[in-house]
């Protein structure tokens, strides 16, 4: 029954869903409850650029994706946060003119070798060694400091003002909020896919908060959900040959309804 | 000590407050009154740091403040608990919220009359009791300034009557300073306070008795 794990690609799927799942879980709340559930999706446009230019440059595309997704973050969080214009409105224009600009570099490379859908819809099963390094580098760092600045990163979440008169560094943790994502973000696009990725970060947080009543309990259950939905994603869709983040996000939908319909029954 | 020395707020090119100059000695209580958007709250909210003035300078000494801000956080199904909440006005913040200070705050919660929120999520508190929340969290530390902006808003009569005495018996026994944006001068009154009346400029800054000696009910100053 288990004989699907002695390929060394699943072996590889399972690990990274392991480190994208909780690091998703650790960030999702963060991101849900300051309505900027859309910021993965907009970086996910802006890594689709960077890792076409990478792959152009080099072999290894993340190592010029997430600098070039980090200064995506910084310039949209700056707009929107210096220049005062909306957030989904500083996120639209980052990521459509990243995405403008990553097309037109393909439209005119005559040496690029890889399939635009695949990048579309990512392909969690050619996981390398490098990617699955990074990915737990990645979920180290979301971790840490998820729980080292638990309290200021909690308040900052729930009230942004008394946050600052609290003289909590709202800059420093907003902005360590979005580059973590923008790391993570860059890892799911090789593997979940670009379109796809978002739902990563949006489902744990929303699932978990039909039960949980404080954040802590946002963390735990969203990373059980979100270790759950992956892992079992990963396994049906090998064995019914489905796209792997396509499976994820309809089992992460399912769960939803599931989890918003037990909710409603308890209330009664 | 807070000073006021000259100070002019501006949100844009539309000016809040202007030219403000005053001080306000330690273990003062004062009330700061004055029409809707006369600038009370911007007032505030620049002793409390949350706005930079566009001219003059803000001086306050005292490195706690507790603070009560106008507008309270009522998001509905955010995940946080009256604990969490009363927690955050604590000084020293640890990962983990210990015994001691649940005690501390089950005090704080009994006294307020709503022992029994300790656990639950914030947002399916009436306004009121939130309100009572938010009360704890600005005194929690004991701290020596408080700045509470229109702090019993939402807050029933009988227990608005109780808040009052308990502020007045703070105020007394640590000596700490209280400042106190209200519409209800009036009925909130207490000896020996002072009265700032705002209207965009401080328009009257001294003893209560000679401002309510001049109150022409309530719609303007002296």
């Amino acid at each position: 029954m288990f004989d699907f794990l002695q390929y060394e690609y699943i072996q590889y799927a399972l690990l990274i869903g392991v480190a994208l799942g909780v690091s998703a879980a650790f960030l999702s709340p963060y991101l849900i409850f300051t309505q900027q559930a859309l910021i993965a999706d907009g970086l996910a446009h802006v890594s689709f650029t960077g890792i076409t230019i990478g792959i152009l440059v080099g072999n290894q595309p993340l190592y010029f994706a997430i600098p070039f997704a980090i200064i995506a973050t910084i310039l949209i969080k700056y707009l929107s946060q210096i220049k005062n214009i909306n957030g989904d409105a500083a996120i639209g224009v980052v990521s459509s003119v990243a995405l403008a600009a990553g097309l037109i570099i393909i439209s005119q490379s005559a040496g690029f070798n890889r399939s635009i859908e695949g990048m579309l819809v990512g392909s969690i099963l050619t996981t390398t060694k490098t990617d699955l390094y990074v990915a737990y580098i990645v979920a180290a760092l979301v971790i840490g400091f998820v729980i080292f600045f638990y309290r200021p990163l909690l308040s900052l979440t729930y009230d942004y003002e008394y946050a600052k008169f609290s003289k909590v560094k709202t800059n420093f943790l907003s902005y360590g909020i979005a580059v973590l994502t923008s790391l993570f973000v860059v890892i799911g696009v090789n593997t979940i896919g670009t379109l796809l990725i978002s739902s990563l970060i949006i489902f744990p947080a929303l699932i978990a908060s039909q039960f949980g009543k404080n954040f802590t309990s946002i963390l735990s259950i969203g990373s059980i959900v979100s270790l759950f939905t992956i892992i079992s994603g990963i396994i049906i869709a090998h064995f019914l040959g489905m796209p792997a983040g396509s499976t994820i996000v309809i089992i992460y939908a399912v769960l939803l309804i599931i989890a918003m319909g037990s909710k409603k029954l308890i209330r009664r | 000590m807070v000073i006021y020395d000259n100070v002019t707020i501006q949100y844009g090119k539309v000016v809040a407050l202007n030219e403000a100059s005053f001080s306000i000695q330690d273990g003062e209580f004062v009330y700061i009154v004055g029409p809707n958007g006369s600038g009370k709250t911007t007032l505030v909210k620049g002793l409390v740091g949350l706005i930079k003035p566009a001219i003059g300078t803000i001086y306050n000494d005292e490195e706690f403040v507790g603070y009560l801000p106008q507008k309270l956080k009522t998001d509905f199904g955010f995940p946080i608990t009256v604990r969490e909440i009363i927690y955050s006005g604590f000084k020293n913040q640890g990962l983990i919220i210990g015994e001691g200070a649940t005690q501390i705050i089950k005090k704080w919660l009994d006294y307020m009359e709503i022992s029994h929120v300790l656990n639950e999520q914030m947002s399916v508190l009436s306004i009121g009791q939130q309100q009572r929340v938010y009360l704890i969290r600005a005194l929690v530390s004991n701290p020596k300034l408080v700045i509470l902006d229109e702090p019993t808003s939402a807050l029933d009569p009988a227990f608005r009557e109780k808040f009052m005495s308990f502020l007045e018996l703070y105020h007394k026994e640590r000596n700490a300073t209280i400042i106190y944006v209200t519409h209800d001068v009036e009925n909130l009154m207490r000896p020996n306070s002072k009265i700032m009346y705002v209207d965009r400029k401080i328009k009257y800054f001294g003893s209560s008795s000679k401002y309510l000696e001049n109150y022409n009910g309530g719609n303007g100053h002296v």
